[in-house]
């Protein structure tokens, strides 16, 4: 009996052992230089965003168009949100909460109330951790998920929301955030749309999708802002590489009459505009299969 | 027999009165068959009848003519004979043999050197000493012996001039002398009488030509005057050779029980050394009751017990070590080997001895009780024996004999033993008591030889009263008289020598038979009648009042070397035994086994590798250590105090130091705490991959178990059976479960608990709360990744919170208060008049904080409070909120550049390093991220609901030292203190307060105290 407790002992002993020899790297001390300690913030030369949330269409204007479309509802397209939860940086951490924005519109028109669950929880940690979580309280996100009936509604909650965090980021010298949430929202929502379209080549949402070659020139202005940081850099070097492809792509617009239209009991004179894209099925197929790297990219730990 | 006959036949033969002396001798040793059969063999050994055919076994005897042969060879058979004796008898028995011969020659007068030779040669094969040979002869042969002077010969007549030096006592018309011979080295007392009236010895007449045993509780009837006894010869004896001068006084003693009614009522007696005293009486009668009062365990309602004029019970001081008092029960350490408890209990007594000197006294005393065979042999449980019944008592009186103490108390030392037993153990007592001592026996149905061994017997009746006092055997005729039996003289039986002391509770007892001839429930006599009779007939005798110094018998050593000796024996007991060592050293890493084992959890489903980061039971794992620490820390101490406290009650007696034994206890707990815990840490802490905090951890376990085991010390002294302490500890332990903070959240218990900004009052009391907290923000605060950030984030954790909860909800207010302004009912005023009083305190908070002045904190009252005042509020908000915010973004800067860094530098190891030593599920208790509500107004404060382990404490007070909880460190007599250890310290002193209760033994009080009051509440 007493053998076997010495045994047992010894076993102990030696499992704790083995632990800590396996632990040896772990346990070596991270190093910081003094200059990267004292050295001053990035300076990042500002320049206001100038409403460029309203030129990047909202999430739930995709997402409506592509339930429009009669797809039906694919898991697959959807971001996994364990990885987003464990991004080490706010840099990371910011464009996951755009995909994660984009995604949510996604699963709101689809009324996919079990998985919008998971992915509200995990935006609330992202914008805990971006503190930013105060845009992100739960009243909030209840109306965000809610929504669904009322488009306009929704996209003006989520439009106003964004508003609030960007100019509350932009006082507190954090533009930086705002414009990665905006390229996260930006990538995913193409990203969902392509999906789509690559499984069912529906002429609309083609077309929607040529149409981000004039937003990208927008997307790229401002991330040219933060250049002087290296994630920026790269980032910006990946979405130049969307933008390539987007090259050859012609938009021509269309005027058409000027038309009254009743919005909210009042009379408003709407100019009609249309846009014609020339994509051929090769510049489709190339921006499809860029926004899957591009994206796959982002999301990667 | 042969002998006689051998010394018999020497020198012409047998005389006439010698063969007279032998019929005699052997109708009084055996039965009337038996004498003539033994008388035929002597005859045949005398050659009476000069037949000189040789005889059985013993061969040829010689033929008469042959005188001169025979002699020589007789000589050599008596050497056979003695040698044979030798092997049967016990020298008392030798003794007594020697005697007799001496008596037959002196009987035939007929003292040739031949016989003489005889006897001198059996007593030197008999080993009997030279002096007592001589002594024997003189006693015997000494027409006068008067004269023989001796110390040896006590001299009992009724004139005081005969003896000068000589002992002597004396007594009323006795005609001639009565001596006694006393053989010191056998403890053994012979009679002759040399007068002409007629004495009983015993009942039994004594024939003045004889020699007679005195033996044990005999008693010498006088025609006239007292009987003298035993022990009147025996302390007549000792008188000058026992230094110990005791008088043991009990004047008008009466006790009450706590429930009301009378356990004694008025005993009145006194005696000095040298006795043995019986108490008896029915059961219920109250003897224990009067044992316990007068050896001070208990003290009398009114009365007094004095011992040399010194009150037992009001200066036991000065008493200190006089009094031994064994108990019914065993009070010995079953672990520990008989030598061993013997040892301890010897080293405990006397400081001076040294090692071999106590080895050699525990020795000797375990030879004297005949347990020296048995002495390595462990005690065990009544259940599990190892020794015998008698054995253990034996050891038991052993424990107080060893030390010798001027007076003892036993309570039923024979019960449950058989007669040889029950006898050797009244020996060891008998012994005592002429050693001087004073000895109480409380005893049961005495066998007659038992009974006849006390010099007083006690007699109880129902009800506390004392009903006799004085000789055993007397007592026995006194009862007879009484109640007008016949023979009632005869205290003993005339044939056998037995006193039948049932006979006196028959008497006592006896109850009225109705016209059926059946018994009543009623009794003849009632106790208060007997004693009236007690009063009436007898007259107790007066004991001399001894003025010295009560004789202590101790020399206890000092505190250190009490605690010394008290933790080797009890390491020793528990070392001994080996299922209680095991049981307790593999409980604790068997619980870590299991516990770390079942919790250690993958979050990730395609993943088999563990990642500590991920692993969501950490924060329950920590509270769970602290409830296994605590129950292992109660269940090794609950009982302590309790089995030992049988032993406590002896030892009470020793006057030993409680401290020592208290901090040996302790000791010995708090290492086999310190034991387990380890155990428990590095199986669990490695098993789930906490890293470097082994000593965090264990430490802190180990200081919630030492609180456990003096909790558990504490009731175990309190309480009064085990089954009790163990019912008791749930209840101990529960509410360490429910308000420790892990169960429940302390924010949302009852309101009546609750307090804003504080933990809940009584979740102060639960260590459990302070080890949880401490270890949980331990875990958070300063594990391997934490440290490179926690003081960043605390910075940014506060400004975030001033920029984002707090100023918006202080601009809220302002913006309420300027609403208010406007409402001038009643209702209004006092939630005006609050929120006015929350602005002011927290706006002067703020500028003690960022150092930016507010002009107009005098304006915020309800009578000078104006839309300009609000404005300037606002306006001073805003300042301050841009204060904040540049502090935020310094943190937040500093934090993403040192991230940045380390992963553009050391991507990898920084991954691995928050994976390792970051728990994410500890992180969100620590910050309380699930926290609905941000702040709180409370009163006239804002309160912070989120981030507490970022978050300093609020000073309260000097000496308040209470906190939100999750505090990262506690504020105390003006110096901050980390949580951790500040907790410990909380611990430790409600531990070493807990310690203070038990030397006091506080809670015991309280529980007694709280009984009497229920008592007179019942009462009224």
């Amino acid at each position: 009996m007493r053998k076997r407790f010495f045994s047992f002992l010894s076993a102990v002993i030696i499992l704790s052992a083995c632990n800590s020899s396996n632990t040896n790297d772990v346990s070596q001390d991270l190093t910081i230089p003094d200059s990267v300690k004292n050295g001053k913030p990035l300076q990042i030369s500002e320049e206001v965003m100038e409403n460029m949330i309203q030129n990047i269409s909202s999430p739930v204007e995709i997402a409506s168009l592509i339930r429009s479309t009669g797809m039906p509802y694919s898991q697959k397209y959807i971001c996994k949100t364990d990885d987003i939860e464990k991004y080490d940086s706010n840099f990371k951490r910011a464009i996951g909460l755009g995909i994660l924005g984009a995604d949510l519109g996604y699963l709101n028109m689809y009324n996919k109330t079990g998985s919008v669950l998971g992915n509200l929880s995990t935006i609330k940690s992202i914008a805990d951790e971006l503190k930013i979580g105060q845009f992100f309280d739960f009243s909030t996100l209840k109306r965000l998920s809610v929504n669904n009936e009322n488009l306009d509604s929704l996209i003006f909650i989520s439009t106003q929301s964004f508003n609030n965090m960007d100019s509350y980021l932009r006082e507190s010298d954090r533009t930086s955030i705002s414009a990665l949430i905006v390229t996260g929202l930006w990538i995913e929502g193409l990203y969902i749309a392509s999906q789509v379209v690559k499984e069912n080549k529906h002429k609309d949402l083609a077309e929607r999708i040529g149409d981000q070659k004039i937003i990208i020139n927008d997307l790229l202005i401002i991330l040219r802002n933060y250049k002087s940081d290296p994630n920026f850099a790269s980032l910006i070097a990946d979405i130049e590489a969307v933008k390539e492809r987007y090259a050859d792509i012609k938009i021509s617009y269309i005027k058409g009459e000027p038309e009254a239209v009743e919005k909210d009991g009042m009379l408003v004179i709407v100019q009609n505009e249309t846009s014609v894209v020339e994509m051929t099925d090769q510049q489709l197929a190339d921006i499809i299969s860029i926004t899957e790297a591009t994206r796959s990219k982002l999301i990667s730990l | 027999m042969q002998l006689f006959a051998l010394i018999v036949k020497q020198d012409d033969g047998v005389e006439v009165n010698e063969v007279e002396y032998v019929r005699i001798f052997l109708k009084q040793q055996v039965n009337d068959d038996d004498v003539a059969k033994y008388f035929a063999l002597f005859s045949e050994f005398a050659e009476l009848d000069k037949i000189s055919e040789p005889e059985t076994e013993n061969s040829e005897d010689e033929p008469k003519k042959k005188k001169k042969l025979t002699s020589v060879k007789d000589s050599v058979r008596v050497l056979g004979i003695c040698k044979k004796i030798n092997k049967t008898l016990t020298q008392k028995q030798k003794v007594v043999v020697l005697v007799r011969m001496n008596e037959l020659i002196n009987a035939g007068n007929k003292q040739t050197e031949q016989r003489i030779a005889i006897i001198d040669t059996a007593s030197e094969v008999f080993n009997i000493s030279k002096d007592d040979n001589k002594l024997i002869e003189r006693f015997i042969k000494d027409p006068n012996p008067e004269t023989i002077s001796s110390s040896s010969i006590l001299v009992i007549n009724d004139n005081d001039t005969l003896c000068d030096d000589c002992r002597c006592l004396k007594t009323e018309s006795l005609d001639g002398n009565i001596l006694i011979l006393q053989i010191l080295n056998e403890d053994l007392y012979f009679l002759r009488y040399a007068g002409k009236q007629d004495l009983l010895l015993n009942g039994l007449p004594i024939n003045n030509q004889r020699i007679y045993l005195f033996a044990n509780g005999s008693t010498i009837k006088l025609p006239k005057g007292k009987p003298i006894y035993y022990s009147d010869v025996i302390a007549t004896f000792l008188s000058d050779k026992s230094a110990l001068k005791i008088s043991f006084s009990v004047k008008d003693i009466s006790y009450k029980f706590k429930k009301g009614n009378l356990g004694l009522r008025n005993i009145n007696f006194s005696e000095n050394q040298g006795r043995l005293i019986s108490i008896m009486g029915a059961s219920g009668a109250g003897k224990t009751t009067l044992l316990n009062v007068l050896s001070g365990i208990e003290t009398p309602t009114s009365g007094d017990v004095l011992i040399n004029g010194v009150n037992l019970h009001t200066d036991k001081k000065k008493i200190e070590g006089v009094i031994g008092y064994i108990p019914q029960d065993d009070l010995l350490i079953e672990e520990l080997t008989v030598f061993q408890n013997l040892y301890y209990n010897a080293k405990l007594c006397f400081k001076n001895k040294t090692e071999s000197e106590l080895t050699d006294l525990a020795n000797k005393t375990l030879i004297n009780l005949g347990l020296a065979e048995i002495s390595h042999l462990k005690v065990g449980s009544p259940l599990n024996k190892t020794i015998s019944g008698g054995q253990r008592k034996r050891l038991n009186i052993a424990l107080e004999l060893i030390r010798e103490p001027a007076i003892l108390f036993v309570d039923e030392p024979t019960s449950g033993l058989s007669s040889r037993d029950s006898e050797n153990v009244m020996d060891l007592l008998r012994e005592l008591s002429l050693k001087g001592k004073l000895i109480f026996v409380v005893i049961h149905q005495p066998s007659s030889d038992i009974y006849k061994m006390f010099d007083r017997v006690i007699i109880l009746d129902t009800g506390g009263y004392m009903i006799y006092i004085g000789n055993p055997v007397e007592a026995v005729m006194y009862f007879k008289r009484i109640d007008n039996q016949i023979n009632s003289e005869q205290g003993e039986c005339a044939i056998c020598g037995n006193v039948n002391p049932e006979t006196i509770f028959n008497i006592i007892e006896a109850r009225i038979v109705d016209e059926f001839g059946k018994y009543t429930i009623n009794r003849k006599v009632t106790p208060k009648r007997w004693e009236e009779r007690f009063k009436e007939n007898i007259i107790a005798e007066q004991a001399k009042i001894e003025e010295v110094a009560p004789p202590a018998s101790l020399n206890i050593p000092s505190k250190i070397k009490q605690l010394r000796i008290y933790t080797v024996r009890d390491f020793l007991s528990k070392v001994s035994n080996t299922q209680y060592v095991l049981l307790n050293l593999l409980e604790a890493p068997l619980l870590g086994l299991i516990l770390s084992y079942i919790i250690r959890y993958i979050a990730d489903p395609a993943s088999d590798v563990y990642i500590f980061r991920d692993n969501e039971n950490i924060p329950p794992y920590i509270f769970m250590c602290i409830i296994v620490s605590l129950f292992l820390g109660l269940t090794v101490s609950a009982e302590e105090i309790f089995r030992d406290r049988k032993i406590l009650k002896r030892e009470a007696f020793l006057n030993l130091s409680k401290q020592s034994y208290l901090i040996s206890k302790i000791g010995i707990l708090f290492l086999l705490s310190a034991l387990q815990t380890v155990l428990f840490v590095l199986v669990g802490n490695s098993i789930l991959g906490i890293k470097e905090m082994y000593f965090d951890y264990w430490f802190a376990l180990f200081t919630v178990s030492c609180f456990a085991n003096v909790l558990g010390l504490n009731i175990s002294a309190s309480f009064n059976s085990a089954v009790t302490i163990y019912i008791l500890i749930p209840l101990l332990l529960i509410p360490q479960m429910i308000l420790g903070g892990a169960m429940f959240s302390f924010d949302k218990l009852n309101r009546k608990l609750g307090t804003a900004g504080t933990v809940p009052f009584v979740a102060e009391f639960m260590p459990s709360k302070w080890v949880y907290e401490s270890l949980l923000v331990n875990q958070f605060k300063n594990n391997g990744y934490e440290k490179y950030f926690y003081e960043i984030e605390k910075k940014e954790s506060k400004a975030d919170f001033y920029q984002v909860y707090y100023i918006p909800e202080l601009k809220d207010i302002t913006n309420e208060c300027l609403r208010d302004i406007k409402d001038k009912s009643d209702s209004s005023m006092n939630v005006k008049h609050q929120k006015l009083d929350l602005l002011r305190n927290e706006i002067e908070k703020l500028e003690a904080d960022c150092n930016i002045h507010f002009g107009m904190i005098n304006k915020l009252h309800a009578d000078s409070f104006n839309s300009f005042v609000a404005f300037i509020v606002k306006d001073y908000l805003d300042n301050v909120t841009k204060h904040y915010r540049d502090l935020f973004k310094d943190a937040y800067n500093e934090k993403e550049t040192l991230i940045n860094y380390w992963l553009t530098t050391q991507k990898d190891l920084y991954r691995s390093k928050k994976d390792a030593y970051f728990n994410e599920s500890v992180a969100d208790i620590a910050k309380k991220v699930y926290e609905k509500n941000k702040i709180m107004r409370y009163n006239n404060e804002l309160i912070q609901q989120i981030d507490p382990v970022f978050q300093d404490p609020i000073k309260r007070g000097y000496f308040n030292f209470r906190s939100h909880f999750f505090a990262p460190h506690k504020n105390f007599m003006d110096k901050s203190i980390d949580t951790y250890w500040f907790n410990l310290i909380v611990v430790w002193s409600m531990t070493i307060f807990l310690y203070i209760a038990l030397s006091f033994d506080l809670l015991k009080k309280t529980l007694v105290l709280s009984e009497r009051f229920k008592k007179v509440k019942n009462n009224n």
